[in-house]
């Protein structure tokens, strides 16, 4: 557990970075430290591993004042990433991953085998272990970086900005990644970032910052999306914001119709569905794309080729939220949103009307708990 | 010793191998020592000194003024300081230290300084001390702008110690004033084209050193790979 007690950084010019600052983090969450630049989300996580130092106030580490005690060996039991990874340009990827072992003073051989350990879990082909940094991808540097973190098993890790340096498609892998390690490993990690939307996916609570180091409220995302503590939050929140708590919402209970899916043998001579428009799956039923009467008179009975279909859109997978489902809904050409098991097999399909429906039903739910109160 | 190879005309320098090796054998440890010696005591004092912007400016103006003595002042001022004869080897030697060391000294600055940022900032993140920090990152990241700047004192310290010859231990620098004082041009010319030779060689040598300490900076070892964007693209809409 992490805990600031009455934190404020003031810099010998005047400037206070982080104003009184309070807030725990529970052991085995991650929090996110949201807000916009210069509003002390990094001068916070930085006092942790104290590359700097308070001036006033105390940080504990499950319950030990971080102040007490050398602040080197602090820090090797603490997992680093920084935007810039900062890899040792010197230092081939596996030595690279291995440093923080090596410091401890564990042998190079045992550091090494470690190391590689490390590199598969966060899904680095081995074959990159020889190599060095510069001849990295950015994807492949930040993974490095976050395997250079976790190699000597630290409890606590703090992550500045790590994955705003690299392209949108990665990022997105990069946080599928993280969340995966983190339901895994269940380290507690500070995450510093400006982007709100990766706040409200990674966080299990959010502390969103404003001007001049305040805090302004420090909760699981839902709650930031559904009641913004202060104006600030509520306009750092405001865009998309009905769709974004989409995210929180289950699609579980969403009722589903049967899709009109038929196999790709048969989509040729199939009888169209009164929406007009045809599933064609695979043999095994995995969607391919949506076919329309205009197209299949086209086909003159012969089996579909990619172009005759229209693109399926995306897909709600089983376990998904509200906002995939909406997403489903609205791609898809035919109005309605695909649903697929976790095999990737044609289970149903859904529009926008089912959505709105459960989300009445929440609403509906909501305000009767609130009555009862 | 004789001449390696059958030559249509006698050379000069064949018919005089013994001295003309003699000479060269001098000019190489006259010159190569005092770039051993510049690196021994730049680096740690360069080390020492980055951190303090006080002592790395009083640092360099010591270094630039001491660089501006002409080496035949310097070669003749030396005895006098640390009582070595006149004529002797080590007073070339020394000053030419002297000189290596004010060099590298300069260039020890601006390597620590080309150390990227973040490199610093997440080594000591992740639990480098000062001493660690030093070693395993400053010093082996300081290592190709200090191999550029050991070829330019190499070359420097070649040609300056044939100014040695005018107190009798020049090395090469000895054909010069002897060829003039005979009037012999072949003996001056061997000089020269030795001479050049000598740092065309211990240039190439450097560099060698140079890429085999640094193996991340070899050109073969900063190349990325090709993402493979539209084959990526391909596969997920499949």
């Amino acid at each position: 557990m992490i805990e600031f007690n009455h934190v404020t950084k003031q810099y010998p010019d005047g400037t206070v970075a982080v104003d009184n600052l309070s807030l725990k983090v529970e052991k085995g969450s991650l929090t996110v430290f949201v807000g916009p630049s210069g509003c002390g989300k990094t001068t916070s996580m930085r006092m942790v591993n104290r590359m700097l130092e308070p001036t006033l106030g105390q940080i504990r580490l499950d319950g030990v004042d971080v102040a007490q005690g050398s602040a080197v060996e602090l820090r090797r039991g603490i997992g680093y990433v920084i935007q810039n990874v900062g890899l040792l340009p010197h230092r081939t990827v596996v030595d690279n991953v291995a440093t923080v072992l090596l410091l401890q003073g564990v042998h190079r051989k045992e550091a090494r085998s470690r190391a590689l350990d490390v590199m598969e879990r966060v899904g680095l082909p081995l074959e990159l272990a020889r190599r060095f940094p510069a001849s990295l991808s950015g994807g492949q540097e930040q993974r490095v970086g976050v395997a250079r973190a976790l190699a000597a098993d630290p409890q606590v890790m703090l992550m500045d900005e790590p994955f705003s340096a690299v392209d949108p498609l990665v990022r997105e892998e990069l946080q599928r990644e993280l969340r995966r390690l983190q339901a895994e490993l269940h380290k507690t990690i500070i995450f510093v970032t400006h982007d709100m939307d990766e706040a409200m996916l990674l966080g299990d609570r959010v502390a969103v910052f404003g001007g001049h180091g305040t805090l302004q409220q420090y909760a699981p995302p839902e709650e930031i999306l559904a009641r913004p503590a202060t104006e600030f939050v509520e306009s750092l929140v405001g865009r998309d914001r009905g769709y974004r708590a989409l995210s929180f919402l289950d699609a579980a209970e969403l009722s589903t119709r049967p899709a009109p899916v038929v196999s790709i043998a048969d989509s040729a001579t199939a009888d169209l569905p009164d929406s007009g428009w045809l599933l064609v799956t695979t043999q095994s039923g995995h969607p391919m794309g949506w076919l329309d009467a205009a197209h299949q008179r086209s086909l003159n009975g012969a089996e579909p080729g990619a172009e005759a279909l229209a693109p399926l859109g995306s897909q709600l997978i089983a376990g998904g939220s509200l906002r995939q489902a909406l997403d489903a809904a609205l791609s898809s050409p035919s109005g309605q949103g695909v649903v697929v098991n976790s095999d990737g097999v044609a289970t149903g399909v859904i529009g926008v009307d089912e959505v709105a429906a459960r989300l009445a039903q929440v609403r509906a739910a909501e305000a009767a708990v609130g009555a009862n109160r | 010793m004789t001449a390696p190879l059958e030559l249509p005309h006698s050379l000069w320098a064949i018919d005089n191998w013994d001295t003309v090796s003699e000479m060269l054998v001098q000019h190489i440890w006259l010159a190569m020592i005092p770039i051993g010696a510049g690196l021994i005591i730049a680096i740690p004092l360069g080390l020492l000194l980055c951190d303090s912007p006080r002592a790395r400016a009083v640092s360099i103006f010591v270094a630039s003024a001491i660089y501006t003595v002409p080496s035949l002042a310097l070669f003749l001022i030396i005895p006098g300081i640390i009582g070595t004869q006149l004529l002797s080897p080590v007073n070339v030697v020394v000053a030419l230290s002297l000189y290596s060391t004010c060099l590298f000294l300069r260039s020890v600055f601006q390597a620590l300084d080309a150390v990227p940022r973040a490199v610093v900032d997440a080594g000591v993140a992740i639990g480098h001390s000062r001493v660690q920090r030093k070693l395993r990152i400053d010093m082996p990241l300081a290592i190709p702008v200090l191999t550029a700047s050991a070829r330019v004192v190499a070359v420097t310290n070649i040609s300056l110690v044939t100014v040695g010859a005018v107190i009798g231990v020049g090395g090469l620098g000895g054909l010069f004033t002897a060829g003039y004082q005979r009037n012999f041009p072949e003996e001056i010319i061997t000089g020269i084209v030795l001479t050049i030779l000598l740092g065309l060689l211990v240039d190439r040598l450097i560099a060698l050193i140079g890429w085999w300490l640094a193996p991340w900076a070899r050109p073969e070892s900063r190349k990325r790979p090709r993402r493979r964007v539209v084959a990526h693209l391909v596969t997920t809409e499949a």
